[in-house]
């Protein structure tokens, strides 16, 4: 069954990446879909099964990105791993706290591609890359993020997410 | 007291009855006074009847009127249902109108460029905010390799940069990493065409002396073994004259609507393989901005 599910996930997360999501650009920019739901599945079901499917959407990510590395095949799972890794420490999951923790999350990530494409032959501009791209795409995310977790508890109440206040 | 009434009763019985057996026996003797009961009791009749009649009258109109309701509730049902089938047709017919005159024009493109080229549609975007590319229907199995040219009828969209076997990877002339080699119509400047962080197509290293203005057109220089010479790229829409460095640059318009690619052409070879115009990129926009700026 939860085979089933994440299949249906990445069927359905990977087409919606390429094409649904980029009708609704803010500044050009379109949230990262597949980072929040790798984020979201190291919140709610630990490190393993994000770093799972981290790699696998990573790595369909990359195929279908214009750029020949595999940066989100490596970044992805890393995500996964230390968002289990992190919440396994009691930390009261407010939706407040989840939101700072995708902000950074998504930060990070771009710092790390970031990085990746200036030691690359690639032509980027630090400066204008972080303006440009990593903060208007983290308030994105963590806009998505937001809405996904608001969406989640209001389909699937639990006595469990009492702490989410949703 | 009680005897006499049974009695009365009695005596009404027997005249009843001998009544009876006269309207048997001599039934014409009594058809006048039964004609004339006949008609005042139709008189007195009449009147309920009257009344009767027309409240049934008005229970059948309101019946009516309920039963038309209910019809006309059923029959503006259907006709929802038929205004609504009817404009998702429409729609769906402007939609068709729409897909043709593209592929008219991909078709006539197509007819007058000299170059062999594969129609393919666009199914996808970058899945990230750091590339600028575009997913094909067209891969291996229909003759993509990396790095062949990519265009419409409006202009250069960019390269194929990865290949699989049945889908593409198409970096657009906007991202940053992309190189096309120009060349500025009118002043016959040879630059260098990229795209920025910003997603705007830069023309870079121009020459300083450089006569070009706003709204000049840029062309493929054919330098590039991917495009031929002549190709629509944009028109200039900003210059920049950096006093420190050796070269000009210029920010350019596309042609091509990045954001509303549907159908996309990929050169698979730009030897010419017959003998038609080789300006056929050229878009009839842009010589006829073209033309229109020379005679002023």
């Amino acid at each position: 069954m939860k085979f089933f599910v994440y299949t249906v996930i990445v069927l359905f997360v990977i087409p919606f990446q390429v094409t649904i999501i980029h009708s609704f650009p803010i500044g050009g920019r379109v949230p990262d879909v597949i980072l929040v739901i790798v984020f979201l599945t190291g919140l709610w079901r630990g490190q393993i099964e994000a770093t799972a499917l981290g790699l696998v959407l990573g790595f369909l990510q990359d195929i279908f990105s214009g750029t020949m590395g595999w940066v989100n095949l490596m970044t992805k799972p890393l995500i996964g791993l230390s968002v289990g890794i992190f919440c396994q420490a009691r930390i009261s999951l407010t939706p407040w706290v989840i939101s700072i923790l995708l902000m950074i999350t998504s930060f990070i990530y771009g710092l790390i591609v970031l990085l990746f494409l200036l030691a690359s032959p690639s032509q980027i501009d630090f400066w204008s890359a972080v303006r440009g791209v990593i903060f208007p795409q983290t308030l994105y995310d963590v806009v998505f993020g937001m809405i996904i977790v608001f969406f989640a508890f209001k389909l699937f109440p639990s006595p469990s997410h009492k702490v989410w206040n949703l | 007291m009680r005897r006499s009434r049974s009695r009365v009763k009695q005596v009404w019985q027997v005249c009843l009855i001998f009544l009876l057996i006269a309207l048997v026996l001599f039934p014409s003797s009594f058809e006048t006074p039964l004609r004339l009961l006949s008609s005042l009791t139709v008189e007195v009749v009449q009147v309920p009847l009257n009344i009767a009649a027309f409240f049934n009258q008005k229970a059948m109109d309101v019946w009516s009127d309920v039963q038309g309701l209910i019809d006309l509730r059923t029959d503006n049902q259907k006709l929802r249902e038929e205004v609504l089938r009817l404009n998702l047709e429409q729609n769906l017919l402007k939609e068709f109108e729409v897909a043709v005159d593209r592929y008219q024009k991909l078709f006539d493109f197509k007819q007058r460029c000299p170059y062999s080229t594969i129609v393919s549609e666009v199914i996808g975007r970058n899945p990230t905010n750091w590339y600028q590319s575009l997913v094909i229907t067209k891969g291996e199995q229909d003759g993509i390799i990396p790095g062949l040219g990519v265009i419409t009828p409006s202009g250069v969209v960019g390269r194929v940069f990865k290949v699989y076997r049945t889908f593409s990877i198409v970096q657009l002339i906007l991202d940053r990493d992309s190189v096309v080699t120009g060349l500025v119509q009118r002043t016959r400047d040879e630059g260098i065409i990229q795209g920025s962080d910003n997603g705007e197509v830069i023309m870079k290293y121009l020459p300083p002396l450089s006569l070009l203005k706003t709204g000049d057109v840029v062309i493929t220089s054919g330098l590039d073994d991917r495009f031929p010479k002549g190709m629509i790229v944009g028109t200039v829409k900003q210059i920049q004259n950096k006093e420190a460095g050796p070269f000009k640059s210029a920010t350019l318009r596309p042609y091509a609507d990045f954001s509303k690619l549907e159908e996309v052409i990929v050169l698979l070879d730009i030897v010419p393989s017959n003998e038609k115009s080789k300006t056929c990129f050229v878009l009839d926009a842009a010589v006829s901005e073209t033309s229109e700026r020379f005679s002023r």
